[in-house]
């Protein structure tokens, strides 16, 4: 029983990453407002579509457009016709300070029993004059009520897709650590020509593949929900096919030669080349140049404000769960291929 | 030193004698570049860089995949019987690192005659070329071994190296825009140094990798 703990350990780890993955809610957040212009001087009346929110519960709901971090407008009429919407009048002044020539203002909520939620670039202003003006509420910070419940972040476009991280982003970083692996046990069949490593060799790449797969398969699903379509030309995106080339090229190299002790150190000799170029290919190439993923092209990468602690207690997990289970699967396999090799040795098949 | 020059003179006094090799190659360079112009008619400059990658990735799989099996075969037990494998390793990278970088500038040369562009930058075009025929010829010499030992079906290593030369393709299209004058990076010798990054990295795969794959 104790030689199997990181069975054990990966299964759990995957148990825990599912459910609170999936079930842990959202933070709550604006969808959208309506309408999303308007004239300097007037006033308006905005429809605030919330999501996971608790507008009609919340005792005191407030709402503000803030222009700049001096200029914060408050809402002179908050109607709560719903949980998740909310009618406000906003009291435009005809002076706002600015060097543009539309003002562009924030919208910021807040209850009681939500917290802040906030919606860049919710509304524009024109016709304004640029002057000081008497009508901005001064610092709103500790007006705010700050709420510390277990929720991943809301991120406009992303949505409830954020959960796509501990799966798309997480299966990546177990297929490269066990590459890593299988490259380890490719030198070490070199070295010292152990067939047990040629067929672990085998069996780590073969696993990181299917996880290739599944890498790519997550990620059109992202991509179709947020970027709109399911393969787009993102240099990220083509780098990662590339490296799915270079080791359906291992197979096919495995595949084409009889003999055995050659098939071993050929393809072992291949599997290091592989790795080596897809070092470049996955980590310096797409941060030369434009991508849309994070953390490329001028991107932010993860960390930052992309990956916040309640994301970060599911998201290592994720990864050690799928290198563990990973690991568990090219254990079968390499114990399957080696099985396999001793009975076509012994004649049985 | 003088025993890796030695190998190289030998090379290429072996290749000097025979003159149709060194025809072959040069007329496989013209014919593929009328190919593509003629296919082309009026070939953009944005044409051009692909047009120029392809046609050198396809001569450095010819020149330097065969580099120990096809018409170096008969030599094979010459090499074996005398020579250290990482010196002669050493000498075959840089035969092929010339072959390939003086057949490529060639081809460039020509593309540029038949089509009438200019190259807007020409020390990063050849600073680029050597970079990356450096990393082909590294990362080519030793598949063209395995090639030979694997006893299979050649064509089959073709496909296996194609892949592997990505990196430095994508690189080199990269650079080569810039040196046509097609986009103007501020920061392009970071580019040039991560190439010459990736050709090291190869060197170093390949000196290690190729005893264990030269003894059996």
């Amino acid at each position: 029983m104790k030689q199997y703990w990181w069975k054990i350990l990966g299964v759990l780890l995957m148990f825990y990453v599912l459910v609170a993955g999936l079930i842990v809610p959202l933070k709550p957040g604006i969808l959208n407002s309506s309408p999303t212009s308007a004239e300097a001087g007037k006033s308006v009346s905005v429809t605030i579509d919330g999501y996971n929110t608790n507008f009609k519960s919340a005792k005191e709901n407030q709402v503000f457009l803030k222009f700049d971090e001096n200029q914060i407008l408050k809402a002179s009429l908050v109607d709560a016709t719903s949980e998740t919407m909310m009618n406000v009048k906003f009291d435009i002044p005809k002076e706002i300070q600015t060097n543009k020539k539309i003002a562009e203002a924030t919208l910021i909520i807040d209850n009681e029993l939500d917290g802040p939620a906030l919606l860049p670039a919710a509304m524009f202003v024109k016709g304004f004059i640029n002057a000081p003006s008497n009508v901005w509420v001064g610092d709103i910070r500790e007006s705010m009520h700050v709420k510390s419940d277990f929720a991943f972040p809301f991120r406009n476009i992303l949505y409830e897709t954020v959960r796509n991280t501990f799966f798309h982003v997480a299966i990546w970083m177990a297929m490269f650590i066990l590459l890593t692996i299988s490259v380890f046990h490719s030198i070490m069949y070199l070295i010292n020509r152990k067939e047990v490593h040629d067929f672990k060799t085998n069996g780590y790449t073969s696993i990181s593949i299917v996880y290739g797969l599944i890498g790519l398969a997550t990620g059109a699903m992202w991509a179709k929900h947020t970027w709109g379509t399911y393969w787009t030309n993102d240099i990220k995106l083509n780098m990662a096919a590339i490296a799915m080339l270079l080791y359906t090229a291992y197979w096919l190299l495995r595949s084409s030669i009889e003999d055995v002790d050659s098939r071993a150190r050929l393809s072992c000799i291949y599997n290091i080349f592989a790795y080596s170029s897809l070092i470049p290919l996955l980590f310096v190439i797409p941060r030369l140049t434009d991508s849309l993923h994070p953390g490329n092209g001028g991107n932010p990468a993860l960390g930052g404000e992309d990956l916040d602690n309640t994301l970060r207690m599911v998201f290592y997990p994720a990864i050690i769960a799928l290198s563990l289970i990973g690991g568990w699967a090219a254990q079968l396999y390499w114990r399957y291929l080696r099985a396999e090799n001793l009975s076509i040795e012994q004649g049985k098949m | 030193m003088t025993r890796i020059i030695a190998i190289i003179k030998k090379e290429l006094l072996l290749d000097a004698r025979q003159k149709n090799l060194i025809l072959a190659l040069i007329l496989y360079t013209v014919t593929n570049s009328y190919v593509a112009y003629k296919a082309f008619f009026n070939m953009p400059k944005m044409s051009w860089n692909s047009v120029f990658l392809i046609i050198f990735l396809y001569i450095g799989l010819n020149t330097i995949l065969k580099s120990f099996g096809g018409r170096y075969s008969n030599r094979y037990l010459h090499y074996y019987s005398y020579y250290n494998p990482v010196e002669l390793l050493i000498a075959k990278i840089i035969y092929n690192f010339v072959l390939l970088f003086i057949l490529s500038a060639f081809l460039g040369l020509i593309l540029l005659l038949f089509t009438n562009h200019q190259m807007a930058d020409w020390s990063l075009f050849l600073l680029s070329l050597l970079a990356g025929c450096f990393g082909i010829s590294c990362c080519y010499s030793v598949i063209s071994l395995m090639s030979v030992k694997s006893n299979t079906n050649a064509t089959i290593f073709s496909v296996l190296a194609l892949p592997l030369a990505f990196p430095i393709l994508l690189t080199m299209l990269k650079l080569n825009a810039n040196s046509l004058g097609l986009i103007n990076d501020t920061d392009i010798y970071t580019d040039v140094l991560i190439l010459g990054a990736i050709a090291m990295m190869f060197l170093s795969i390949s000196l290690v990798v190729f005893p264990s794959l030269w003894r059996s």
